[in-house]
């Protein structure tokens, strides 16, 4: 019985290392394959407030677009609401996406808090659990990803933006 | 009962008194680890005054976060820095415990006559090597390495495989940590688990070689995996 539990604890071990190996191996060509995909905007579908579907074939064609990944309660996120509204006039050539998977009634409370509900050109959308990372490939908040006007990925910003950043990617409206 | 019973031989009490004034039985624990605290600390501090400077950190966000921004970041850093020093000794123990626990698997293993206590005093003197590792590594950055951004010091090789290894723009990328633990200086740390293991167990050096490999080694293994799998899994 003592010598089986001998050998038991290290083919234990062994097991979870393999395990962990095996499930790094497809977390690596999920990655691949979702950041392979987001290269080109994807073809997705979330949520309106509204609870209506938003799908990325009724954005504007020829238009840059920003895709927001944020939380209500997150700070760099609030302050990158904040700072949509105050620099409205700057941005109305941009089509902006902010995507959540916080629940409705936070969402509700920032859209209101940072006058979002009253900028055309800026949709406050919800997502489900895992969705936003299904196809853009991350969780991280804030994380921006700015696409051009032919819906080529053409900067990824890992955390808080300051809007002057995705500005200077447009040189031109 | 045999006088051997009651006695040291003259080459008993040779061996043990040679072996009370070694390296591995210098000392009380509690000061090695008050030491050991110590040589982490300043490293540390050196770390923060010296290498993470402002200017690194308005190089490094200055083009994507606002002046504002980055000031409010610092001072918040600034003032909760203390708190990394405070939970210095916590991390340090968990690390002994740890290393200790795989090498005491081990040594049940091989059923050797080691209890946990003589391994963690090994373990507990051999953390200096680490710890003036860490000492050599903030003293490396701070006088030699040229840092203009944050990335700088993330790729920074730390005498280990990444040294060989061109990295890409993703500076997160999953297989810089695994390139990273292979270093000059953990290469010294088994070495020194060698000869610690060597001078409590009295064995040969081939014999804890392979001891060290099954049960640190094991257990490293398992903890770069696991580093890999968070790090993929929650995007840290």
């Amino acid at each position: 019985m003592k010598r089986k539990l001998k050998y038991l604890i290290p083919i234990f071990l062994l097991s979870i290392i393999g395990w962990l190996g095996w499930q790094v191996q497809a977390k690596i060509q999920e990655k691949e394959a979702i950041e392979a995909n987001r290269a080109q905007l994807p073809a997705f579908k979330f949520e309106e407030l509204s609870g209506a579907t938003f799908a990325s074939t009724q954005l504007a064609p020829y238009k840059p677009v920003v895709v927001m990944f944020i939380h209500p309660e997150c700070p760099h996120c609030q302050y990158e609401a904040e700072a949509l509204y105050h620099q409205r006039e700057h941005h109305q050539h941009i089509q902006w996406l902010l995507i959540s998977e916080a629940p409705k009634e936070q969402l509700q409370w920032l859209s209101n808090t940072y006058k979002l509900d009253s900028l055309p050109n800026v949709s406050v959308l919800m997502s489900e659990m895992g969705g936003f990372y299904s196809f853009f490939g991350t969780e991280s908040l804030p994380s921006t990803f700015v696409y051009d006007s032919g819906g080529r990925l053409k900067k990824y910003f890992r955390g808080e933006v300051k809007l002057e950043a995705i500005f200077k990617l447009f040189p031109f409206p | 009962m045999n006088r051997h019973s009651y006695f040291m031989t003259s080459q008993e009490l040779y061996l043990t008194q040679q072996e009370e004034s070694s390296f591995w039985y210098t000392g009380s624990n509690w000061q090695w680890f008050l030491l050991i605290c110590l040589v982490y600390a300043s490293s540390s501090f050196i770390n923060q005054t010296f290498i993470l400077s402002d200017s690194l950190f308005y190089n490094s966000y200055g083009e994507q976060m606002a002046y504002e921004r980055i000031e409010q970041i610092l001072d918040f850093q600034a003032k909760w820095e203390w708190i990394g020093y405070a939970v210095l000794p916590l991390f340090i123990s968990i690390k002994l415990m740890l290393v200790a626990l795989c090498l005491l698997a081990g040594a049940i293993w091989e059923e050797y006559k080691i209890g946990f206590r003589k391994i963690w005093s090994m373990v507990l003197r051999a953390e200096l090597g680490f710890a003036i590792a860490s000492l050599i590594t903030v003293g490396y950055l701070a006088l030699f390495a040229e840092l203009h951004r944050l990335e700088d010091l993330q790729t920074f090789h730390n005498f280990s495989l990444l040294a060989f290894v061109p990295i890409g723009e993703d500076i997160n990328a999953w297989y810089l940590y695994p390139l990273r633990v292979i270093s000059i200086f953990e290469v010294l740390y088994w070495v020194i688990l060698v000869k610690g293991m060597q001078a409590i167990s009295k064995r040969g050096f081939e014999e804890i070689f392979g001891l060290v490999g099954r049960s640190y080694g094991l257990g490293l293994l398992l903890w770069v995996m696991l580093v890999i799998f968070l790090k993929l899994n929650m995007g840290i």
